[in-house]
């Protein structure tokens, strides 16, 4: 049955507010459908207080990544409530959208880098969107890169990079500008367990900093290492924790 | 670190995704046409002043004498009060032999007998920025006594001022068809760019970008491209037309002879100019229409 998720587990640390019960996400009865065919997405209720850090689990095709796209506005729901940042992105117009995603750190599948630009000039994008001036992010785009281990590769071009060093540039991407939210489409699913764990120690360190993050993942054993929130999703529906119950929801 | 020198941002759009050769070729082949077109329509209309303005200074008036015997002494008359009235002007009979030579292209080279009655002709010539006036000159004579009829070349006058403004008109329609076709080449352009650089602009939306920001990006595309086109085009339109105002008039007699001016120049820039605006707008105008359909759709 579809559930109403839990806010943030014990172990995450609390957002830098205390005691102030934001919600970075709230589905009221969302549901989903392409034209006139099935419900994609039924009645899917879900909070992720501000701080919080959940993982999205479901087998593959159940809808994780369909539900991600909601939350990251590139799917408009058929129906029910979405609140982003306390605010209904029914009613938002186009530059309040387009703000909100601003907010937003997203990390793709397919990684989604730009071919002709430098991993340099990827991974500052967010920034260069906003109008920034290159000498002011220049040194912090430098220092991520150096982080997630992408400092020789900083004047690459994406296509010459392996899967797992796109990956990390996606992800850097993705963090530059210290979103609000972070989510992550399968962002392990590329790289090798040691620098998956590393780039989930990078959300877990953006998390403590006051980060909402969500990462879809089928990757169980990942899930596991981690005492947090967990969604799982099957049939277009919304439940709280594994199926076996080896993590508490 | 420090090794990391590139100090200047890439572009955004990939250059190299769409055919921006063969943009810039259409659009300086337009531009040398425009170009071409506002030259002679600036040569010919100056011309066409320039005559006009002869013109409307001179007159020729025909005598109607009373009888070949009192044709010299009505003609005396004539210059005299003629001249007392225009003391500016050139005043002076056509005389015998320039009068018949005025028959030869109605008779041809025929040997004329010496009795043939000729018309008496004088001609008034006035300065530079006086206009003659016909009805003062037959005033002139009349209180003279004297039977006159007056050729004050208007005809001819309003034809070439009727030519003049042809031209103008036609170089006109020229220059609106060619940027009509400017702003269709570039709407279609940004339209096949859009195309081709579509997950540029999902990366972009993605991130956050709004569409005033994609839209720059084409409206600078589109108006650097227009720029060089334009201006290539028209700086070959230019050395064409002074190619053309070099040669022998009598080699091409046909042709209007071009009365090049240096300060026609700042038409090829306003051409520029409006080129490059116009691409930018088109660009412009299509990528908000665009991204505002694809919203729609999505």
């Amino acid at each position: 049955m579809p559930i109403i998720n839990p806010v943030s587990s014990p172990t995450v640390p609390p957002a830098p507010e205390a005691g102030a019960m934001v919600d970075v996400v709230r589905f009221e009865r969302v549901g989903l459908r392409y034209g006139r065919g099935p419900e994609i997405l039924t009645d899917v209720n879900m909070r992720l207080a501000r701080g919080s850090f959940t993982f999205l689990t479901g087998s593959s095709g159940a809808g994780k990544s369909t539900l991600l796209k909601l939350c990251y506005l590139t799917l408009k729901q058929s129906r029910g409530l979405i609140n982003l940042f306390e605010s209904d992105i029914s009613v938002m117009s186009r530059a309040e959208q387009q703000a909100t995603k601003q907010r937003i750190g997203v990390v793709l599948q397919d990684f989604r880098l730009i071919d002709h630009l430098s991993v340099f000039e990827n991974v500052a994008l967010p920034l260069r969107v906003t109008g920034e001036k290159r000498e002011a992010y220049r040194q912090d785009v430098m220092e991520l890169l150096q982080w997630v281990g992408l400092g020789h590769v900083m004047e690459a071009m994406p296509q010459t990079l392996s899967g797992g060093e796109q990956q990390r540039a996606a992800i850097a991407r993705a963090v530059i500008s210290k979103p609000d939210l972070l989510i992550a489409d399968e962002p392990t699913g590329n790289v090798d367990p040691v620098i998956g764990r590393r780039l989930l120690r990078l959300f877990s360190e953006m998390n403590r900093m006051g980060t909402t993050v969500l990462i879809a993942t089928h990757d169980i054993n990942l899930i596991s290492e981690f005492s947090v929130d967990v969604m799982r999703i099957e049939n277009g529906q919304l439940f709280s924790g594994l199926e076996n119950g080896r993590v508490h929801g | 670190m420090d090794e990391f020198e590139n100090t200047a941002s890439q572009p955004l759009l990939n250059t190299a995704a769409d055919n921006a050769r063969s943009l810039i070729i259409v659009l300086a082949i337009m531009s040398f046409l425009a170009a071409l077109a506002i030259l002679l329509s600036l040569s010919a209309d100056r011309l066409g002043k320039n005559w006009q303005g002869e013109l409307q200074r001179t007159a020729t008036i025909q005598l109607l004498v009373s009888s070949p015997e009192l044709a010299e002494a009505e003609t005396q008359t004539a210059l005299k009060s003629l001249r007392a009235a225009l003391p500016e002007a050139d005043i002076s009979p056509l005389g015998t032999v320039k009068s018949r030579e005025l028959l030869t292209p109605w008779l041809g080279n025929i040997e004329l007998p010496e009795d043939l009655p000729l018309p008496v002709l004088i001609s008034v010539t006035l300065d530079s920025g006086d206009t003659l006036s016909a009805p003062r000159i037959m005033t002139v004579l009349r209180e003279e006594g004297l039977l006159a009829e007056i050729d004050d070349h208007s005809r001819w006058s309003d034809q070439i001022g009727k030519s003049a403004r042809g031209l103008k008109a036609a170089a006109l329609t020229i220059l609106a068809l060619i940027f009509g076709a400017g702003i269709a080449i570039s709407a279609f352009a940004t339209q096949a760019a859009l195309s081709t650089q579509r997950d540029v602009i999902r990366v972009l939306v993605q991130v956050g970008a709004e569409d005033s920001f994609i839209a720059k990006l084409f409206i600078r595309q589109a108006g650097l491209r227009g720029l060089k086109g334009s201006f290539i085009g028209a700086v070959l339109g230019l050395l064409a037309a002074v190619i053309l105002s070099l040669r022998n008039p009598k080699d091409t007699a046909l042709l209007p002879d071009l009365n090049m001016n240096w300060t026609d120049s700042f038409y090829l820039v306003l051409l520029i100019i409006g080129i490059t605006l116009i691409c930018s707008a088109a660009a412009g105008f299509t990528t908000y229409r665009l991204l505002r359909r694809e919203r729609r759709r999505s």
